[in-house]
């Protein structure tokens, strides 16, 4: 079963996530430090990464993920839309940025698409 | 900062250029032209005041700078020339020396301070030369001025009053400066009201002569500096002190525990300058551990929040936010509320403050337009009644933001504060001035060097 691993501290998404995304093995860890570790020790398909977290922010989060393991693949997740924190986390490395009201819709097909490339 | 604004600078790389710089008296002329001297190489030829009184008043005049300094009734050595043809010996002596400095390359241009001192000078000539009586003319000295510049001497003239004259004509750029009074605080600025030959991007610029040094201000926009160069806001000590810090005005004032602010923001005030000032106090009160309770300015939904939030480096501390708003969220810190409901208002801030165990003080932050948009003014008065007296029992702070154009709730607000403050637009510059407790006026402007840092300065 393909992993999934999601940074987020919002209970309320996760439990949201796992319902939607039942097909898939999902980790969760509620704050930056967590998902690194667990990131490190699951090495999971995919990383859908809040950048608005209690103990860092997301952006760092990406790089230190990326310099684990260039061929990571990360979504950065975000309440924040705004092109400048957009750009910043492309070039952390990540593969796509999502407003977090995206639909479920087009949440399942982006994750789905990430998994199978 | 630049020395002196981008219109003038460009100005002044041209060769040949009057420059009239006009107002009453007051109005910072002399200590404008003279911190010209520091940037570019003038000679300064009084007419009105001892040199050694204007070296006393503007102490930061060095050896180097008072070289060139010249007092137009004192006597100097002088080379004939023929570069400037006869207009040279029409000159006074101090004129014609400084014109020999030009000649070798010392100098740029002259500045003659002022034109007024200078016609009382020539009237005096006048009359002891009464057969050339018509050299000593001042507007026919003036347009002599206007053929020197024809060989490339730049010149600055200081001249009393603002009249539109023949002087304002012939110059190529002219520059007025202001002084105001209001309700007994100082505002001072410049409009450049003609500037040949330069694009200009704004004609008005707030300045102060703070230490006899002219510097103006502008309020430059907010700009994002990257994730990475963001920095954590790094807070100021709360417990254990009876008043708590304002964090960007803390030299002028502080909150009193159990007390309340007022932010007033004037019209077309950009968002980042109403946000910071009220984020600055936000992240200080969450960095100590202390409860924040927002009833947000329209201006500051869910996602600005976030932005916030982030911006200020502050990721580790929003636990101990309340955020009420209209809609729920995935964040836990955002509460959903019926803004219609003023009981519902009152019950939740009191479950949150009151209801409190922690020792820190708490902060509510009452964004006033957001209120007025669900609210009537009887119910907005009645909620800021019952928060204040909460406030007063838990010893936290309460501010007040937003535009408060009703007289009546301006009024109210007013008489329950301590703290009164208001943000003015004002050609695009912001000030702030205080009206409880008394101060002076502010200039405002926002720096991004890591979390955002509001920068003001007295205008003086």
């Amino acid at each position: 079963m393909k992993k999934i691993l999601l940074i987020e501290d919002s209970q309320m998404f996760y439990d949201l996530f796992r319902r939607v995304f039942k097909d898939y093995d999902i980790l969760w860890a509620d704050n930056g430090t967590k998902g690194i570790e667990l990131f490190s020790k699951y090495n999971p398909n995919l990383v859908i990464v809040d950048i608005l977290l209690p103990d860092m922010n997301g952006v760092h989060i990406i790089e230190k993920i990326k310099k684990k393991d260039k061929s990571a693949k990360i979504i950065a997740l975000s309440g924040i839309e705004r092109n400048e924190i957009m750009e910043d986390v492309i070039n952390a490395g990540a593969i796509e940025y999502l407003p977090k009201n995206t639909g479920i819709k087009m949440l399942r097909k982006k994750v789905e698409k990430y998994l199978q490339d | 900062m630049d020395v002196i604004p981008q219109e003038l600078n460009d100005f002044m790389k041209r060769k040949g250029a009057v420059l009239t710089v006009r107002g009453y008296p007051g109005t910072g002329k002399t200590t404008f032209v003279l911190s010209l001297m520091l940037f570019k190489n003038f000679a300064y030829v009084s007419s009105k005041k001892n040199l050694d009184d204007i070296r006393r008043t503007h102490p930061w005049i060095d050896e180097n700078m008072a070289k060139f300094m010249f007092s137009i009734d004192k006597k100097y050595d002088y080379r004939e020339t023929d570069s400037f043809g006869t207009t040279f010996y029409l000159m006074p002596e101090a004129i014609r020396h400084a014109l020999n400095l030009f000649e070798d390359g010392k100098i740029e241009g002259i500045i003659v301070d002022s034109w007024h001192t200078i016609v009382e000078e020539l009237k005096i000539k006048a009359m002891e030369e009464k057969e050339r009586e018509e050299i000593y003319n001042s507007e026919t000295f003036f347009l002599k001025i206007v053929r020197l510049s024809d060989y490339g001497i730049n010149f600055i003239i200081a001249k009393e009053g603002v009249e539109d004259d023949e002087i304002a004509y012939l110059s190529d750029g002219v520059i007025t400066m202001h002084r105001k009074f209001e309700e007994g605080r100082t505002f001072r600025w410049l409009t450049i009201d003609k500037m040949k030959g330069v694009e200009i991007m704004r004609n008005m610029y707030f300045f102060t002569l703070k230490d006899a040094k002219f510097k103006y201000m502008t309020s430059k926009p907010f700009k994002y500096v990257g994730i990475s160069k963001i920095s954590e806001f790094p807070g100021k000590e709360i417990s254990g002190v009876s008043n708590v810090p304002s964090v960007y005005f803390d030299d002028i004032f502080t909150f009193k525990r159990g007390g309340v602010a007022v932010y007033d923001f004037g019209e077309y005030i950009s968002k980042s300058y109403k946000l910071t000032p009220l984020m600055g106090v936000i992240a200080n009160f969450l960095k100590n551990d202390s409860k924040v309770l927002v009833i947000p300015p329209n201006e500051l939904d869910v996602e600005e929040l976030k932005y916030q939030i982030l911006i200020f480096g502050i990721e580790k501390y929003f636990k101990n936010l309340i955020f009420l708003y209209t809609a729920s969220d995935f964040e836990s810190y955002v509460k959903k509320i019926n803004f219609k409901d003023s009981e519902e208002i009152i019950k939740i801030v009191e479950g949150e403050i009151l209801g409190s165990e922690e020792d820190n003080p708490p902060l509510v932050v009452v964004g006033y337009d957001r209120l007025y948009s669900y609210l009537q003014k009887e119910d907005i008065m009645k909620i800021l009644y019952a928060l204040k007296d909460m406030i007063r029992r838990s010893g936290g702070v309460m501010m007040i933001a937003g535009n408060l154009w009703d007289k009546d709730i301006k009024r109210f607000c007013s008489n329950i504060s301590e703290i009164y403050v208001k943000f003015m637009n004002m050609a695009g510059d912001v000030l702030m001035y205080s009206i409880k407790p008394w101060s002076n006026v502010y200039h405002l402007d926002i720096q991004t060097d890591g979390y955002p840092k509001l920068v003001k300065r007295v205008i003086v």
